[in-house]
Formats: structure tokens, sequence, C-alpha cells
């Protein structure tokens, strides 16, 4: 599988959050959707949450927790960030922010209900998602860090977050992209 | 046992009646029905809370360019 391949994506310009589509071509094509929505503020930047999920025009609804073994992953990741950098590059002054669809209480809380992994203590499959673009952006630093900057929150005390600076090796629960 | 074959069709997957458009066609027919919706609504409110508990730790250097596109 060519690791570099990605697909044309298709942007909507009238809307208020960004929303692009496309479709991943592996087993079968499927029909994928990514938006940038406007989230808040993190120390008066404007921060949008990457979502990113499959569309049903049968069903014409939204899913963020579908896992398609399409047997195109790398392409369909290569796309998502072509769209962050992009996004990026048009708005320069805004922080990306990434979460996993797994990395809730209610995804593990779900998944040990038909899990066959017989997990006991924290689900495995929890926060798959997050650690994929963290392996990402670890293994290509040395490049992306020259246009980039990447942090990382983690559980601090009192239900709060704390945002750091991008170390490697840790585990994150949301990460923040901005542009030097 | 004969394992029973799954049939259930693959979330998203381009239906039939679609397949005689073109890749872009389907894009651009997506874009249209989504044209103002929010798509992820809970991924967002969990962003939005989170965002509010958000602290900078000391150590935060943090760089964001300032320059309109």
């Amino acid at each position: 599988m060519e690791k570099s391949k990605s697909y044309t994506t298709f942007r909507n310009y009238n809307t208020e959050d960004i929303v692009y589509t496309f479709l991943s071509i592996g087993h079968k094509k499927i029909l994928k959707a990514i938006e940038f929505s406007l989230a808040g503020e993190f120390l008066e930047h404007p921060v949008f949450n990457l979502g990113f999920g499959n569309y049903s025009t049968s069903k014409d609804a939204i899913a963020d927790n579908i896992v398609s073994n399409n047997g195109d992953a790398f392409a369909v990741f290569n796309t998502v960030l072509h769209t962050a950098k992009s996004f990026l590059k048009n708005n320069p002054e805004v922080i990306i922010m990434i979460r996993g669809s797994d990395s809730t209480d209610s995804f593990s809380d779900t998944c040990m209900t038909t899990c066959t992994r017989r997990c006991t203590t924290e689900c495995k499959r929890k926060h798959k998602r997050i650690n994929i673009y963290g392996q990402y952006i670890e293994k290509n630093l040395s490049h992306l860090q020259w246009e980039y900057n990447f942090n990382g929150s983690f559980l601090h005390e009192f239900e709060e977050f704390m945002l750091e600076n991008y170390r490697t090796g840790a585990e994150y629960l949301s990460l923040f992209i901005t542009k030097k | 046992m004969k394992k029973s074959k799954n049939t259930e069709p693959t979330f998203g997957a381009v239906p039939k009646e679609l397949e005689h458009l073109s890749d872009k066609e389907i894009c651009e027919l997506a874009l249209s029905k989504l044209k103002g919706r929010e798509l992820f609504p809970e991924s967002n409110r969990l962003a939005r809370e989170m965002l509010k508990k958000m602290k900078p730790s000391s150590s935060l250097n943090f760089q964001v360019n300032n320059r309109q596109a």
C-alpha cells in the first residue's frame, strides 16, 4: 500500500463551519466527511474541533465511531491531514483541536459489552484514534516542527485539563495544532 | 459450525442508486445534503466542555501565527 497516497476532497464554502467530503476507495467506495467546527477560544485564539466520520446518504446520517476496514487507512489518514494543513494555511491564526471519538468513558463502557479482548482494568481500544495522530506526529516531527506547533492535553487535578508542549511518548486526550 | 456471513452494508458505502455518478458528483451531492448542519454535535460538545476546563501548563510555550491569510 502506498503510504503517501491521499484522496481529492471537495469543500463547502458557504457555511460557518468548514466541511470537506471525499470518497475512500478500497474494498468499497465509502463517503467520508470532515468538519472544522468552532468550539471556543484558548488564550484568545479561536479553536476549531476536527470532526471526521462516514456519511450515509441513504440514512442521511453521520457516524464517527465506525471502523470501516476498507484497506486504505493510510490514504484516508493522509487526506484528513491534508485538509488540516489546508485549513491552517488559510487560517493561520486558529488552533485545530483533535480528539478521538474512542477516548470517552461511554466508548469503553460500550466496547466492554461486545469486545472479545477481555480487558479487565482499561479498555485496550480506548484512545486508539488520538494515538494514531500522536504516532504520526512523532514519526514526522523532524520536518513538521518547522511549520507547525504541537501541544497535548492531559487530565490534571479537579477535572481540569492541562495543555503542555508536545512530549514524545506521552499519551494525550487532545492535541492542539497551530501554524508557526 | 459454519460462520454466518455479515450482510450488513458498511455505513457510508455508496449505494447502488448513486453508482452511476462520478466521485465528484457524489461528494458534491453529500456537501449539498450536509450544508448548514452541524455534523458532529457530540464531538463538538465534548470539545467545548474540554476547552472550558483547559489550562496552560507553566512551561507551555504556545505559538500561534497571528497573521491573517
